[in-house]
């Protein structure tokens, strides 16, 4: 037998009280805030982890701001380029106008002074601004306009930069495309110029058109020259920018001839003269406009080598503009499907940040129906730990003396 | 008679003292350290005559003092445990609630801080967001301090309360020798009285003492104990009383060491100050706080040093190199001072460096499909000489300016590039080559990274992808007027998530939730040595109070017992008075 002395009766008991209650507190406490992990000794492989989602859940509204915001600035973007496309539109309706032969010089000038309007259209679409007033198409030069007029030119004032965002880990998208890529850098029709003049002569190259591309590309040279020989003229020697000579073609003056899958005339030339063909220049859309508004404005039909220059400016202008359309859409393509990106970007955020909240409030919460439980059974317990004690501790043999 | 009267004189006595000494017992039921006694009776030398011996009456051979040694050192191992378990577990506490607590942690200012800088690169020119970097920086700063203030704070409380400790147990020592010297004077020590009541008072001064250290007492000549250290060193020896003392610490001035001074030397017991308040505090400073104030100056210092190279290979609103982000703090000696000395070095929005000062153009008449990256900053300065390197000279601008990358294809139809510094006069010879001719791989860096391949490294890279046509350019120059740019800016923002502390295995936010992990394991730990402690000490107090605790029903018996003995000792006085009278009257 176990001999207890009074004291240990009573402290003892007061002890399990204690226990008890503080047990009672700490499910209390659970209750009270929601959560089973109150601080890191709780549980501290839980508390490391429910760092780390904490982290993460504002790691994932961050990313949701910024893919919420990359979609603004692509919107922005698309509907700049979207008006653009309207405008290139109409310019090509004016063009198509202006090609008509029974237009007097008063009709093409007023086509001219329209399409001067929509130049001017074109270059506040590429100057457009965002919320905070940054030039969206310059690139990284955001505080200056990407297009300014220069000696009466549109001239491209920024840089190749392109602004990324990152709307997920790893994953980065671009927020903005410098105007070089969509407005500047335009392939243009091919084309063809005198280059070096014989005395007197008055030739001149017309109605250059690529007829067989593969041809082109098989010939390997993206520009040549052709030298005229004959009197009458009539032999070309074609030569590559570094003079090597590739062949030599015969030709009729004033009818077609084709070097290379090129189709041209050439017309009055005489020994001595040579024409560069350029089948892969660039230009901007800005410049192809004001070719065709100085064409208008200037080029006289009066007599057949106008003519001939003003059929041809309006034939490449057509083709440049085409190309420019083409520019354009590609850029949208290429917005929507960033866009597309953005949004199932979207979506998976949302899903991990459910997933991680979810995982947190298991690792975090209380399950109150456990919680709850065990509390009225501690209570219970506490209750009649009390009742216990009051009627041990009076029990003693000194009342019956 | 006569012997009649003397037998129930000496059950009157005997019994009177047996009540007196259950009645102290009583009275001392809850007198701490207190151990029950008893009174020994034995049988007083008999009368022999020729029948045989007659007794002779009760004698009090002795008061017994319920006690065994025993389980009284089983207390107090088990009191310094306790007392080292319960100190621990109060600090630690303290430290995890400070660390953990969502207001009180680093994790929500670092969060705050990477995210501000996530969504400043949506829009670097933005100055309220660039405001609100500066502003988050600041709580990041401000909260690395507070966190340290409090961690001194408790460093603090921990020194005051060891020199409390150690007077504490001096107090202890002084009484216990005090006590030693009174029990060695007791009388009827040589015959084997023990004076029970000092006996228990030192017991419980030791039991006390082991509270505070870890003690071991050995008992010496004249019921005197000694009381030493756990490696011997001397506490009480007889009646001489050493002194424990603080002083800073060698190795670290900011803490506390044990000293132990006997007859004028002072000693240092540091390392022998184990168990009890005194050693739970000790190795709360050594093993729970200064690794803490280590680990959270280190991230201190790893964050401003990351985030300061970095920003300083950028370039700020106003078209200047980046400068500090933070104070430069690394030149510090000490890690645990990191969390104090961080402070923002950046003022001015503007000065935030969210752009890159290098960019790329490609030529006006490239024909092919190559494109250029708009370059990676790998440094602005030399690390070891701490200077610009020659690739970046200016502040404004690049030391060769503009550099241009110039493909031309060989008779194989192999394509090379060559870099170099073009001058404006563009006449060949002034050229200044930088990068020879080399073989063109899609993708593959213009550069050297190898910071030792002088001018073939420039401190930033570039590379261009598809395919160029001989004769096609690009151009490197300052990124003049780039405030659109965003690249640095993301650089900066993706240290939130990079794994930049432990040789790159943890991020910034991992390594402060390992530290809390770490405080809060050791928490967790000290709660079950905890209980494990105080179920230890609960047993043996048990078991201790089962010898030696007073059970007033017991004693209440006792009194009845005795009160009973008492009253048939009387009784026979009684008788014999009777038998006197008897006696008399017979001859009257």
């Amino acid at each position: 037998m176990i001999r207890l002395s009074s004291q240990q009766i009573f402290s003892g008991g007061i002890n399990r009280l204690q226990d008890l209650s503080a047990q009672l507190n700490k499910t209390d406490e659970q209750i009270a805030t929601g959560k089973r992990v109150n601080r890191p000794s709780d549980d501290p492989v839980a508390a490391a982890r429910i760092l780390k989602l904490d982290q993460e859940v504002k790691r994932i509204e961050t990313y949701e701001r910024n893919a919420q915001l990359a979609n603004n600035r692509l919107d922005q973007e698309e509907s700049a380029l979207s008006s653009s496309l309207d405008i290139l539109q109409r310019v090509r309706e004016l063009t198509v106008q202006a090609g008509n032969g029974s237009l007097s010089a008063n009709d093409r000038l007023s086509i001219s002074s329209e399409m001067k309007e929509r130049l001017q259209q074109l270059a506040q679409m590429a100057n457009t601004q965002d919320a905070s007033g940054e030039y969206i198409f310059s690139g990284f030069q955001g505080g200056s306009p990407a297009y300014t007029k220069d000696a009466g030119e549109w001239t491209y004032q920024g840089d190749e930069g392109q602004r990324m965002l990152e709307i997920d880990d790893g994953v980065t998208i671009a927020i903005s495309d410098n105007g070089k890529g969509i407005y500047d850098r335009i392939p243009t029709a091919v084309s063809g110029a005198r280059t070096t003049v014989a005395a007197g002569s008055e030739g001149r190259i017309n109605s250059v058109s690529v007829i067989n591309r593969s041809e082109l590309q098989a010939g390997g040279l993206a520009t040549f020259k052709l030298l005229v020989s004959g009197d009458p003229a009539d032999t070309l020697t074609v030569r590559g920018l570094d003079n090597a000579v590739q062949r030599t073609v015969d030709f009729t003056p004033g009818e077609s001839v084709t070097v290379n899958g090129v189709q041209f005339t050439l017309t009055e030339s005489t020994e001595g003269d040579e024409f560069t063909l350029e089948t892969s220049a660039k230009q901007s859309v800005f410049k192809t406009i004001e070719n065709l508004i100085s064409g208008l404005d200037n080029l006289s039909k009066s007599d057949r080598a106008g003519s001939d220059a003003y059929n041809d400016l309006i034939a490449g202008s057509l083709a440049n503009l085409d190309n420019a359309q083409e520019s354009f859409i590609l850029k949208q393509t290429e917005l929507g499907g960033r866009m597309n990106s953005v949004a199932s970007t979207q979506a998976f955020l949302e899903d991990s940040a459910l997933y991680s909240k979810e995982i947190r409030s298991q690792l975090q919460d209380i399950d109150y129906a456990e919680a709850i439980s065990t509390l009225s059974f501690q209570s219970f317990v506490l209750q009649a730990a009390q009742q216990s004690f009051a009627r041990v501790s009076q029990l003693s043999l000194f009342d019956r003396l | 008679m006569a012997g009649l009267l003397g037998i129930g004189l000496s059950g009157i006595l005997g019994h009177q003292a047996a009540l007196n000494t259950t009645a102290n017992n009583i009275t001392n039921a809850n007198t701490p350290g207190y151990s029950r006694q008893e009174v020994q009776f034995d049988a007083q030398t008999p009368q022999r005559t020729g029948a045989g011996s007659i007794g002779t009456g009760v004698n009090v051979e002795n008061i017994r003092r319920l006690a065994n040694e025993y389980l009284t050192q089983q207390i107090r191992e088990d009191s310094s445990l306790e007392g080292e378990q319960r100190t621990l577990n109060n600090e630690l506490s303290r430290l995890e609630n400070l660390l953990g607590g969502e207001s009180t942690g680093l994790s929500k200012p670092l969060n705050n801080f990477f995210a501000s800088l996530q969504n400043a690169a949506e829009d670097p020119t933005s100055l309220p967001q660039r405001q609100l970097v500066i502003s988050e920086g600041e709580q990041v700063v401000k909260r690395f301090s507070a966190l340290n203030e409090k961690f001194i704070q408790q460093r603090e409380s921990v020194k005051t309360q060891m020199q409390q400790g150690a007077k504490d147990a001096n107090a202890l020592i002084a009484s216990i020798a005090d006590l030693n010297s009174a029990i060695a004077q007791s009388p009827g020590l040589a015959q084997g009285r023990m004076p029970n009541d000092l006996l228990d008072q030192r017991d419980e001064k030791l039991r006390q003492l082991s509270e505070l250290v870890s003690i071991k007492v050995s008992p010496t000549e004249g019921a005197q104990v000694n009381v030493t250290l756990n490696n011997g060193q001397g506490l009480v020896i007889g009646n001489i009383a050493a002194e424990l003392g603080t002083r800073p610490s060698v190795s670290d001035p900011l803490t506390l060491e044990f000293t132990l001074g006997n007859s004028g030397r002072i000693a240092n017991v540091d390392s022998q100050i184990d168990g009890g308040k005194l050693g739970g505090l000790r190795h709360f400073q050594q093993q729970a706080l200064a690794p803490a104030f280590d680990e959270l100056g280190r991230i201190a210092i790893a964050l401003a040093d990351t985030v300061n190279s970095q920003h300083q290979m950028g370039m700020d609103l106003e078209g200047e190199l980046g400068g500090l982000f933070f104070k430069d703090i690394n030149s510090e000696a000490l890690t645990r001072n990191g969390a104090a000395d961080i402070a923002m070095q950046v003022r001015r929005e503007e000065d935030l460096a969210f752009a890159s000062p290098v960019r790329a153009a490609s030529g006006p008449d490239n024909k092919g499909t190559g494109a250029i990256s708009q370059g990676t900053m790998l440094a602005v300065r030399d690390p070891i000489a701490n200077e610009l390197l020659p690739g970046s000279t200016g502040l404004d601008k690049l030391a060769n300016e503009p550099l241009v990358v110039e493909f031309s294809k060989d008779g194989d139809g192999k394509l090379f590039y060559t870099v170099s510094r073009k001058y404006d006069d563009d006449t060949a010879d002034d050229d200044v080559v930088v990068v020879a001719s080399t073989l063109f791989k899609p993708g593959e860096g213009l550069f050297s990274d190898n910071p030792s391949e002088d001018s073939v490294y420039q401190g930033f890279q570039f590379n261009v992808t598809g395919q160029p046509a001989g004769g096609d350019s690009f151009e490197i120059q300052f990124n003049t007027n780039g405030v659109s740019d965003n690249r640095n800016a993301e650089a900066l923002a993706s240290f939130g998530t990079k794994n930049t502390l432990n040789n790159g295995s943890q991020s910034f936010a991992e390594g402060y939730a390992g530290l809390v992990a770490n405080v809060g394991v050791q928490t967790r730990q000290s709660q079950l040595d905890l209980e494990a402690g105080k179920t230890l000490l609960e047993q043996s107090f048990n078991q201790r109070e089962s010898v030696s605790g007073v059970n007033l029903d017991q004693e209440a018996g006792k009194l009845i017992q005795y009160q009973a003995a008492y009253n048939a000792s009387a009784k026979v006085i009684t008788v014999a008075q009777d038998l006197f009278n008897t006696l008399l009257q017979t001859f009257r």
